[in-house]
Protein backbone atom coordinates (compact mmCIF):
# COMPACT_ATOMS: atom_id res chain seq x y z
CA UNK A 1 0.00 0.00 0.00
CA UNK A 2 1.26 3.07 -1.05
CA UNK A 3 0.91 6.38 0.58
CA UNK A 4 1.86 10.39 0.66
CA UNK A 5 4.34 11.19 3.34
CA UNK A 6 4.85 15.18 3.73
CA UNK A 7 8.71 16.21 4.41
CA UNK A 8 7.64 17.13 7.79
CA UNK A 9 7.26 13.74 8.51
CA UNK A 10 9.98 12.68 7.15
CA UNK A 11 12.49 14.58 9.05
CA UNK A 12 10.91 13.36 12.16
CA UNK A 13 12.47 9.69 11.37
CA UNK A 14 15.85 11.02 9.71
CA UNK A 15 19.00 12.23 11.09
CA UNK A 16 20.10 14.63 7.77
CA UNK A 17 18.23 17.68 6.52
CA UNK A 18 15.87 17.12 3.77
CA UNK A 19 16.18 19.72 0.73
CA UNK A 20 13.08 19.01 -1.63
CA UNK A 21 12.62 20.64 -4.38
CA UNK A 22 9.46 21.30 -6.43
CA UNK A 23 9.57 19.48 -9.88
CA UNK A 24 8.29 21.00 -12.90
CA UNK A 25 10.71 19.17 -15.06
CA UNK A 26 10.69 15.88 -15.31
CA UNK A 27 14.22 15.21 -16.78
CA UNK A 28 15.54 16.82 -13.36
CA UNK A 29 14.65 14.76 -11.23
CA UNK A 30 16.23 12.43 -9.22
CA UNK A 31 18.54 12.50 -5.44
CA UNK A 32 21.92 12.79 -4.53
CA UNK A 33 23.85 11.89 -1.70
CA UNK A 34 26.75 12.13 0.33
CA UNK A 35 27.36 9.25 3.16
CA UNK A 36 30.62 7.65 4.93
CA UNK A 37 30.95 4.75 6.51
CA UNK A 38 33.83 4.43 9.13
CA UNK A 39 33.58 7.92 10.83
CA UNK A 40 31.68 9.79 13.47
CA UNK A 41 28.71 11.90 12.29
CA UNK A 42 27.27 13.61 14.73
CA UNK A 43 24.05 15.80 13.63
CA UNK A 44 23.21 19.39 14.07
CA UNK A 45 19.27 20.69 14.79
CA UNK A 46 17.82 23.70 14.31
CA UNK A 47 14.30 24.34 15.79
CA UNK A 48 14.38 20.87 16.73
CA UNK A 49 14.62 19.45 12.81
CA UNK A 50 18.15 18.13 11.27
CA UNK A 51 20.08 21.12 9.78
CA UNK A 52 23.24 19.41 9.13
CA UNK A 53 25.78 17.04 9.83
CA UNK A 54 29.34 17.34 11.42
CA UNK A 55 31.71 13.91 10.07
CA UNK A 56 35.54 14.08 10.56
CA UNK A 57 38.44 12.15 9.25
CA UNK A 58 42.08 12.39 10.46
CA UNK A 59 42.70 15.89 8.51
CA UNK A 60 39.64 17.79 8.79
CA UNK A 61 36.36 18.72 10.63
CA UNK A 62 33.36 18.67 7.70
CA UNK A 63 29.83 20.41 8.35
CA UNK A 64 27.24 19.84 5.84
CA UNK A 65 24.53 21.99 6.31
CA UNK A 66 21.11 22.03 4.29
CA UNK A 67 17.61 22.69 4.00
CA UNK A 68 18.06 25.83 5.35
CA UNK A 69 15.15 27.62 5.25
CA UNK A 70 14.76 31.77 5.02
CA UNK A 71 11.63 33.51 6.06
CA UNK A 72 9.12 34.23 3.83
CA UNK A 73 8.64 37.11 1.73
CA UNK A 74 6.47 39.57 3.96
CA UNK A 75 5.77 43.45 2.93
CA UNK A 76 8.72 45.54 1.77
CA UNK A 77 11.62 43.16 3.42
CA UNK A 78 14.36 41.83 1.03
CA UNK A 79 13.93 38.28 0.51
CA UNK A 80 17.19 37.39 0.46
CA UNK A 81 18.43 39.20 3.78
CA UNK A 82 18.12 36.06 6.55
CA UNK A 83 19.61 33.31 4.38
CA UNK A 84 23.20 33.98 4.43
CA UNK A 85 22.08 34.73 8.44
CA UNK A 86 21.14 31.44 9.00
CA UNK A 87 23.80 29.49 7.60
CA UNK A 88 26.16 31.98 9.60
CA UNK A 89 24.37 30.53 13.17
CA UNK A 90 24.16 27.26 11.94
CA UNK A 91 28.54 26.85 11.76
CA UNK A 92 28.15 28.67 14.92
CA UNK A 93 26.50 25.93 16.57
CA UNK A 94 29.29 23.57 15.46
CA UNK A 95 32.17 26.46 16.64
CA UNK A 96 32.73 27.32 13.37
CA UNK A 97 32.17 30.59 11.67
CA UNK A 98 31.07 31.57 8.06
CA UNK A 99 34.73 32.10 6.95
CA UNK A 100 35.40 28.37 7.48
CA UNK A 101 32.68 27.80 4.63
CA UNK A 102 34.00 26.85 0.79
CA UNK A 103 30.77 25.94 -0.65
CA UNK A 104 27.48 27.22 -0.63
CA UNK A 105 23.73 25.90 -2.00
CA UNK A 106 20.73 28.83 -2.58
CA UNK A 107 17.73 27.52 -4.35
CA UNK A 108 15.87 30.64 -5.10
CA UNK A 109 11.82 30.89 -5.53
CA UNK A 110 11.33 32.98 -8.71
CA UNK A 111 15.13 34.06 -8.62
CA UNK A 112 15.02 36.39 -11.77
CA UNK A 113 12.28 38.37 -9.76
CA UNK A 114 15.43 38.98 -7.08
CA UNK A 115 18.50 38.16 -7.99
CA UNK A 116 19.84 41.36 -7.49
CA UNK A 117 18.56 41.94 -3.96
CA UNK A 118 19.74 38.72 -3.37
CA UNK A 119 23.22 39.55 -4.47
CA UNK A 120 23.07 42.62 -2.09
CA UNK A 121 21.96 40.96 0.61
CA UNK A 122 24.66 38.46 0.16
CA UNK A 123 27.33 40.92 -0.50
CA UNK A 124 26.47 43.01 2.76
CA UNK A 125 26.58 39.86 4.95
CA UNK A 126 30.13 38.61 3.31
CA UNK A 127 31.20 42.68 3.98
CA UNK A 128 30.20 43.27 7.43
CA UNK A 129 31.56 39.37 8.57
CA UNK A 130 35.39 40.37 6.46
CA UNK A 131 34.59 37.43 3.70
CA UNK A 132 35.85 39.55 0.72
CA UNK A 133 39.32 39.69 2.88
CA UNK A 134 39.27 35.43 3.15
CA UNK A 135 38.02 33.01 1.61
CA UNK A 136 34.97 33.55 -0.73
CA UNK A 137 32.74 30.47 -1.17
CA UNK A 138 31.81 28.56 -4.51
CA UNK A 139 28.38 28.44 -5.32
CA UNK A 140 25.00 27.29 -6.80
CA UNK A 141 22.35 29.99 -6.83
CA UNK A 142 19.27 28.40 -8.92
CA UNK A 143 15.75 29.24 -9.55
CA UNK A 144 13.76 26.41 -7.72
CA UNK A 145 10.67 26.56 -4.89
CA UNK A 146 11.59 24.68 -2.26
CA UNK A 147 8.61 22.45 -0.64
CA UNK A 148 8.59 24.57 2.45
CA UNK A 149 7.54 27.72 -0.13
CA UNK A 150 10.10 30.02 1.78
CA UNK A 151 11.79 32.81 -0.78
CA UNK A 152 15.27 30.51 -0.38
CA UNK A 153 16.68 27.14 0.40
CA UNK A 154 20.28 27.17 1.53
CA UNK A 155 22.84 24.71 2.02
CA UNK A 156 26.38 24.78 3.21
CA UNK A 157 29.26 23.03 3.47
CA UNK A 158 32.73 24.18 5.39
CA UNK A 159 35.61 22.63 6.54
CA UNK A 160 38.13 23.18 9.42
CA UNK A 161 41.85 21.56 9.13
CA UNK A 162 43.11 19.44 12.02
CA UNK A 163 46.44 19.28 10.55
CA UNK A 164 49.22 21.94 9.15
CA UNK A 165 48.78 20.96 5.34
CA UNK A 166 45.40 21.49 4.28
CA UNK A 167 44.81 24.04 1.50
CA UNK A 168 41.76 26.06 0.67
CA UNK A 169 42.42 27.70 -2.51
CA UNK A 170 39.71 29.69 -4.50
CA UNK A 171 39.96 29.17 -8.05
CA UNK A 172 39.56 31.37 -11.12
CA UNK A 173 37.60 30.30 -14.45
CA UNK A 174 39.74 30.88 -17.56
CA UNK A 175 36.36 31.94 -19.66
CA UNK A 176 34.71 33.76 -17.28
CA UNK A 177 35.13 36.73 -15.36
CA UNK A 178 35.30 37.18 -11.70
CA UNK A 179 31.57 37.15 -10.30
CA UNK A 180 32.58 39.85 -7.99
CA UNK A 181 33.33 41.54 -11.48
CA UNK A 182 29.28 41.59 -12.39
CA UNK A 183 27.81 42.67 -7.95
CA UNK A 184 27.93 38.55 -7.35
CA UNK A 185 29.84 37.62 -4.60
CA UNK A 186 31.28 33.13 -5.18
CA UNK A 187 34.27 31.91 -6.25
CA UNK A 188 34.21 30.03 -9.45
CA UNK A 189 35.81 27.27 -7.96
CA UNK A 190 37.56 25.94 -4.33
CA UNK A 191 40.30 23.56 -4.30
CA UNK A 192 40.55 21.71 -1.14
CA UNK A 193 44.02 20.11 -1.32
CA UNK A 194 44.52 17.49 2.10
CA UNK A 195 47.23 15.45 2.23
CA UNK A 196 46.04 12.71 0.38
CA UNK A 197 43.55 13.37 -1.85
CA UNK A 198 42.61 16.79 -3.59
CA UNK A 199 38.94 18.06 -3.74
CA UNK A 200 36.82 20.31 -6.11
CA UNK A 201 34.18 22.40 -5.45
CA UNK A 202 32.70 23.71 -8.92
CA UNK A 203 29.99 27.09 -9.20
CA UNK A 204 27.51 26.26 -10.87
CA UNK A 205 28.16 27.19 -14.36
CA UNK A 206 25.50 25.86 -16.59
CA UNK A 207 26.56 27.99 -19.96
CA UNK A 208 29.52 26.01 -20.08
CA UNK A 209 30.38 23.22 -22.59
CA UNK A 210 31.67 20.42 -21.73
CA UNK A 211 34.97 20.94 -23.44
CA UNK A 212 35.21 24.72 -21.25
CA UNK A 213 34.70 22.43 -18.24
CA UNK A 214 37.51 20.09 -18.93
CA UNK A 215 39.81 23.47 -19.78
CA UNK A 216 39.00 24.34 -16.43
CA UNK A 217 40.08 21.32 -14.92
CA UNK A 218 43.10 20.78 -17.34
CA UNK A 219 44.24 24.70 -15.95
CA UNK A 220 43.62 24.13 -12.62
CA UNK A 221 45.29 20.43 -12.83
CA UNK A 222 48.24 22.68 -14.09
CA UNK A 223 48.28 25.60 -11.63
CA UNK A 224 47.52 22.63 -8.99
CA UNK A 225 50.60 20.49 -10.26
CA UNK A 226 52.95 23.70 -10.18
CA UNK A 227 51.91 24.61 -6.51
CA UNK A 228 52.55 21.37 -5.03
CA UNK A 229 55.66 21.15 -6.72
CA UNK B 1 34.83 5.21 3.11
CA UNK B 2 32.86 7.86 1.03
CA UNK B 3 30.09 7.70 -0.90
CA UNK B 4 28.92 9.89 -3.33
CA UNK B 5 25.52 8.93 -4.71
CA UNK B 6 23.19 9.52 -7.51
CA UNK B 7 20.17 7.99 -7.89
CA UNK B 8 17.77 8.90 -11.08
CA UNK B 9 14.17 7.64 -11.58
CA UNK B 10 13.90 5.17 -14.43
CA UNK B 11 10.35 4.46 -15.83
CA UNK B 12 8.61 6.32 -13.73
CA UNK B 13 9.88 5.61 -10.47
CA UNK B 14 8.74 7.50 -7.57
CA UNK B 15 11.19 9.50 -5.68
CA UNK B 16 9.82 8.05 -2.73
CA UNK B 17 11.21 4.42 -4.34
CA UNK B 18 14.67 6.20 -5.33
CA UNK B 19 14.81 7.15 -1.91
CA UNK B 20 14.17 3.67 -0.30
CA UNK B 21 17.18 2.55 -3.32
CA UNK B 22 19.56 4.50 -1.19
CA UNK B 23 18.25 3.47 2.32
CA UNK B 24 18.76 -0.05 1.72
CA UNK B 25 22.34 0.62 -0.36
CA UNK B 26 23.41 2.98 3.07
CA UNK B 27 22.05 -0.04 5.14
CA UNK B 28 23.82 -2.60 3.15
CA UNK B 29 27.31 -0.72 3.41
CA UNK B 30 26.93 0.44 7.08
CA UNK B 31 27.21 4.04 5.79
CA UNK B 32 25.36 6.71 7.10
CA UNK B 33 23.69 10.01 5.65
CA UNK B 34 25.71 13.15 5.66
CA UNK B 35 23.03 14.70 3.48
CA UNK B 36 21.00 14.10 0.40
CA UNK B 37 21.93 17.47 -1.92
CA UNK B 38 18.70 17.89 -2.94
CA UNK B 39 15.17 15.70 -3.85
CA UNK B 40 13.80 17.02 -7.42
CA UNK B 41 9.85 16.34 -6.16
CA UNK B 42 7.25 17.96 -4.12
CA UNK B 43 6.20 15.29 -2.33
CA UNK B 44 7.73 11.82 -0.95
CA UNK B 45 5.73 8.50 -1.88
CA UNK B 46 6.90 5.35 -0.16
CA UNK B 47 5.27 2.15 0.51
Amino acid sequence: MKRLVSITEICLWVTWPVTCLDNNNPELSGIYVWAVCGADVKPIYLNSLPAGNIVEDKYTRFLRLGGVIAEKRKGTKKPGSHGSESDENNPSKAEMDFSAVIRTWFYNQDITAWYGDFNIARNKFFKENNIFNGLIPASTAIGKRGSANTAVVAGALAVQSKVKDIKVIPLSSPLQKPATEYGSSFSRAVELVMPDHRRLYISAQPVLSRMEKLLILMMHQLRLNALLK
Amino acid sequence: MEYFITVTPENGESPGALFEKIIEFTNAHNAVIIIPGCIWAAEFLVQ
